[in-house]
């Protein structure tokens, strides 16, 4: 714990920090920093990138909260519009008073007019840090707000300091009229060492460390491959523990035995992996399977299991017929769905080389005469081509089953694509009684 | 059989109606169609003395057909030409082939058995005969015809002959010279006298026995149809679909309007010339629309009770509801929308609705504002009654999504009347069923065949000399054929001409500034990609040049303000 060092602040203050950041000394050292003493000017921005669950929002909250530095923390997905942005930055800076100060749609210059005017009423004499979360959202807003928030110190001639933390490089964010550019820091992503050490910190106090610790050490050899994700470690970790403890409570074995334990739950991470880690079926009912100990779990079906829809007789066959015009190319049309369709030799047929493509490249767009020529081909009653029938075709568009293409005329030439899968085209023509594996291309 | 006759018929018989012809329905129902399909034994034979193969389809398609063509040429057959060839608007014109088609002609010179058909009308001149002796063979010969009746897929092969030689069927058409049938008509004249007998005994023949002449006219298509295989019907079409499509190969012919060096007309000489040619069945058309006018109360009724009437068919249908809202709607508070009018806009419709009829100041931010507070006065004053009256609901500037469910939403408030027609094939495809469950249509079949005059006064066509400055639709028309790229170009000169609308000496973009904004945007890499592009867009009467004082070209959307902000709003939306 000696890393964090700063001449400005408490030493017991600065050691609470450390206690909290594990594995992160270096990134707050270097962050300690580059903020220097609370009366010293900072970098007017600094940009913090790495992936998701790195620690960048816990470590600039920690620190500002506990160095007791005035700040504004912002996430820019709540800020839909830059009016909220402004009202939260001068909200907490300067009170309420401030923030009703701001006009109705306040442009970027209210903003800098109020701030102004407030900060001479008010000069920091400390560094004020406004924290941006999810900073990337910024892109989308106007053109002038991230030059101006790379600049605030400049523009508003006060001790400020931003601080943007993304997911996402540096490089995509700067405009095309260049920017003041900020300072980059990575934070790196966890090793499996270190996560290991911060899943342990959160013990059940009813078990001894070594326990816990050998508990995630199975979780982490499990589900490392496939997740290195804090957040959702920890999560399972939570979940699955309570399962793991089991034999430890029926008293069949002890603590230490550690290969038993293993044997016991391992089999369950996996079943967990497939299913709640795909949110297949909730945190809460997974809970209420472990509880029930005649309920293997896997026996509930998951919600990717529902994928049956109920539709009307016509409206199964269009869905057909649009799967069939979507996946097989027109040229092959004859050859399916015409009776005399004339000698095309089969050798000469099976010479493309799309053969196995198809499904792979996903649905091609058709015209609305195709899709009704095949309908009619493919239903064996005799339907008439009634308004009915037009307006299941955009029943099903609106249910997302089709999508139209192109949106240049909805009547003259529609043009439209099959949104479904394999598995479900199979599932309905096995309700109509139709073998549609005959009729495609690809598995010819 | 003084009237022509029109019912209105059940899907089904519509169905048999366009799919199959000849299929015989026994039933009296569908006479008038039938009348077609009609085909006496003594053409079969002048069939079979030519020795050809072609099938049935193709047979009757050429006889309508020739019957249109010829109805001017055979004064005597004009008044039964004429019903035949009215009904052959319902069928579907199938292709011809041109050899066949001069066979027909002749037949027709010889006048085969057409006077069955309508020796019962006072209309038949005694110059149609029939042979009877002639009747008898064929009769015997029928079971050996249904060989060749078989159906042969030959259509597709005729088709595509067709596609590729367009000669033929001028060829064909001068076979069918009056010279050439007259020759025969006088051959057949001499035995006139002898043929009205001979017709009026076969009337009482134990074949055509006294029933209802339909009942007579069934019978021979009947028979035939014993021969043709029924499942085959409906797949043909469909086949014929594949056949045509089956091909990637795409023909396309520099044979343009423009090799004619004939000078379009303007609109003014269009309607001039159409206005000296009067309807032929002006009398039957009237009658058909006194026919509608009976059902006005209905209507009203259907109104009253909270469903929405849809008028479809055939004509044109504004004259019908023009007549409804004089009859039915003046004492009342009504709207009329003309939605084939190019630049209308759902905002132009509610504008009306909220200034004209609710008497509301001001301005709404958004069509959904609006429609908030129509409904909300409307509720608040359940005894206002509005009727809308929109003639082409699907018209090219209502049929997008969001203007269907605003006026969806419309048509769902109780106090609100709906009246529309409508006219495209594919019109259903605007709605889904819960677009449907709120307009609560009621679907009317008017068929008025009654021109389109003022619906198409708004549309581009090739012939006529294009007036005035471009209207919405076709504005957006033509550029939604265009690349993305090109209607980036072209949305930036539209922008800065709206930029610099209120500007009265603003003299439009010079090339070189409009070169440089389009590489900022990378819309272009060169400046002959530009140039290309603008001559593209001039080819359409897009854009105009013109020369400044200093000798640079500026360039000018030759569309006016309003309609250009109207398109700009529409690109965003969508």
């Amino acid at each position: 714990m000696a890393l964090l060092q700063h001449p400005g602040y408490e030493e017991e203050k600065l050691q609470r920090v450390a206690e909290q950041l594990p594995c992160r000394e270096v990134q707050a050292g270097t962050l300690l920093a580059l903020m220097g003493q609370p009366q010293q000017y900072s970098y007017p921005s600094i940009f913090i990138y790495g992936h998701r669950a790195s620690g960048k929002s816990h470590v600039m909250n920690v620190l500002l909260k506990e160095l007791e530095l005035p700040h504004a923390t912002v996430s820019c997905v709540e800020c839909v519009s830059v009016a909220l942005l402004f009202e939260q930055v001068l909200l907490s800076f300067f009170g309420c008073d401030a923030a009703s100060l701001l006009p109705r749609s306040p442009s970027l210059s209210d903003f800098v007019r109020i701030y102004r005017e407030q900060c001479s009423q008010s000069p920091a004499r400390q560094t004020r840090y406004i924290v941006m979360e999810k900073a990337e959202i910024l892109r989308d807003t106007d053109a002038n707000l991230l030059p101006a928030l790379l600049r605030l110190q400049e523009l508003v001639e006060d001790n400020v300091t931003v601080i943007l933390l993304s997911e996402i490089v540096w490089d995509t964010f700067r405009p095309n009229t260049g920017c003041f550019e900020p300072l980059l820091l990575n934070f790196p992503d966890y090793s499996k060492g270190e996560l290991q050490q911060i899943l342990s910190q959160d013990r059940h106090p009813s078990y001894s460390a070594e326990f816990y610790s050998s508990y995630i050490n199975i979780l982490l050899g499990v589900f490392y491959s496939v997740c290195r994700d804090l957040r959702e470690l920890r999560h399972l970790a939570a979940l699955n523990f309570s399962k793991f403890c089991e034999p430890l409570a029926d008293g069949k074995v002890k603590e230490t035995d550690t290969h038993k334990l293993w044997r016991n739950i391992e089999p369950h991470l996996k079943k967990a992996m497939q299913t709640v880690y795909l949110r297949e079926v909730s945190s809460l009912q997974w809970e209420q399977i472990q509880q029930m100990e005649e309920k293997e779990a896997g026996v509930l079906r998951g919600l990717s299991a529902h994928t049956h829809v109920e539709l009307p007789y016509y409206s199964k066959f269009l869905l057909i017929a649009a799967y069939l015009a979507s996946y097989n190319p027109a040229r092959t049309d004859k050859r399916f769905f015409l009776k005399h369709h004339g000698k095309i030799r089969k050798t000469n047929f099976l010479k493309k080389n799309e053969k196995t493509s198809n499904h792979l490249l996903g649905p091609k767009p058709f015209p609305l005469d195709r899709l009704l020529a095949i309908f009619y081909s493919v239903v064996d009653s005799r339907v008439a081509p009634t308004a009915s029938i037009f307006s299941q075709i955009s029943s099903l568009v609106t249910l997302q089953l089709l999508t139209q293409v192109s949106h240049d005329d909805q009547l003259d030439t529609p043009k439209y694509k099959c949104a479904v899968s394999l598995d479900f085209i199979c599932a309905i023509s096995r309700t109509v009684s139709f073998d549609i594996m005959k009729y495609l291309y690809d598995f010819l | 059989m003084s009237g022509l006759e029109v019912r209105l018929i059940g899907d089904g018989d519509v169905l048999e109606h366009i799919v199959d012809k000849q299929e015989g329905v026994q039933s009296s129902r569908g006479s008038v169609q039938k009348m077609v399909t009609f085909k006496s034994p003594a053409r079969r034979r002048v069939r079979e003395d030519a020795d050809h193969d072609g099938d049935e389809n193709g047979d009757f398609d050429e006889q309508n057909y020739v019957q249109a063509l010829g109805a001017d040429d055979t004064e005597e057959d004009e008044e039964g030409m004429s019903r035949v060839s009215g009904s052959s608007i319902f069928t579907f014109q199938k292709v011809r082939r041109g050899h066949s088609m001069a066979q027909t002609a002749n037949e027709l010179a010889r006048t085969p058995g057409k006077s069955v058909t309508f020796s019962a009308t006072p209309y038949v001149e005694p110059s149609t005969p029939t042979r009877t002796g002639r009747n008898h063979r064929g009769e015997s010969r029928t079971p050996q015809r249904s060989k060749k009746v078989q159906f042969v897929s030959t259509t597709p092969h005729r088709l595509r002959k067709r596609m590729t030689t367009p000669s033929l069927r001028s060829d064909s058409d001068s076979e069918l010279s009056p010279s050439d049938s007259g020759e025969e008509e006088d051959e057949d004249g001499m035995e006139e006298e002898q043929k009205i007998k001979e017709d009026k005994e076969n009337l009482k023949t134990p074949r055509t026995p006294s029933k209802g002449l339909s009942a007579a006219l069934y019978k021979t298509p009947a028979k035939k149809n014993k021969n043709t295989p029924e499942p085959l019907n409906q797949p043909s079409m469909v086949e014929e679909y594949f056949e045509a499509h089956g091909s990637s190969k795409v023909l396309t012919s520099d044979r343009t309007l423009e090799r004619l060096h004939i000078p379009k007309l303007d609109r003014e000489t269009l309607v001039q010339l159409l206005e000296g040619k009067p309807s032929s069945y002006s009398k039957e058309i009237q009658q058909l629309h006194s026919k509608h006018q009976k059902h006005f109360s209905k209507w009203m009724l259907q109104l009253q009770l909270g469903f929405s009437v849809l008028v479809y068919g055939l004509g044109s249908k504004k004259a019908l509801l023009e007549d409804f809202r004089v009859s039915y709607l003046s004492q009342e508070m009504h709207l009329v929308v003309n939605g084939f009018f190019p630049s209308i806009t759902l905002k132009s419709i509610l504008n009306a609705l909220t200034c004209e009829i609710l008497e509301h100041q001001g301005s709404f931010r958004t069509p959904s504002d609006q429609i908030q507070f129509i409904s909300q006065t409307f509720k608040n004053s359940p005894d206002l009654h509005v009727y809308l009256i929109i003639h082409n609901i699907d018209g090219p500037m209502l049929r997008g999504e969001k203007t269907q469910s605003a006026l969806g939403q419309l048509a769902s408030l109780p106090n609100l009347h709906l009246v529309a027609s409508l006219d495209h094939i594919n019109a259903p495809l605007v709605w889904d069923q819960f677009k449907q469950s709120q307009f609560n249509w009621l679907w009317w079949e008017c068929v008025t065949f009654q021109h389109y005059a003022e619906e198409t006064s708004y549309e581009n066509s090739l012939l006529v000399q294009q007036t005035g400055a471009l209207a919405l639709s076709s504005l957006t028309h033509v550029l939604r054929s265009l690349t993305p790229n090109a209607r980036g170009i072209f949305k930036l000169l539209v922008n800065f001409q709206l930029e610099n609308k209120d500007n009265p000496s603003y003299s439009g973009l010079s090339f070189h500034d409009f070169y440089q904004r389009c590489r900022e945007a990378f819309l272009v890499n060169s400046d002959l990609t530009l140039r290309t592009q603008l001559t593209e867009f001039r080819d359409h009467k897009l854009i105009r040049t013109r020369k400044g004082a200093d000798g640079v070209e500026y360039l000018i959307v030759a569309v006016d303000a309003s309609t250009l902000m109207d398109f700009v709003e529409n690109e965003e939306g969508d």
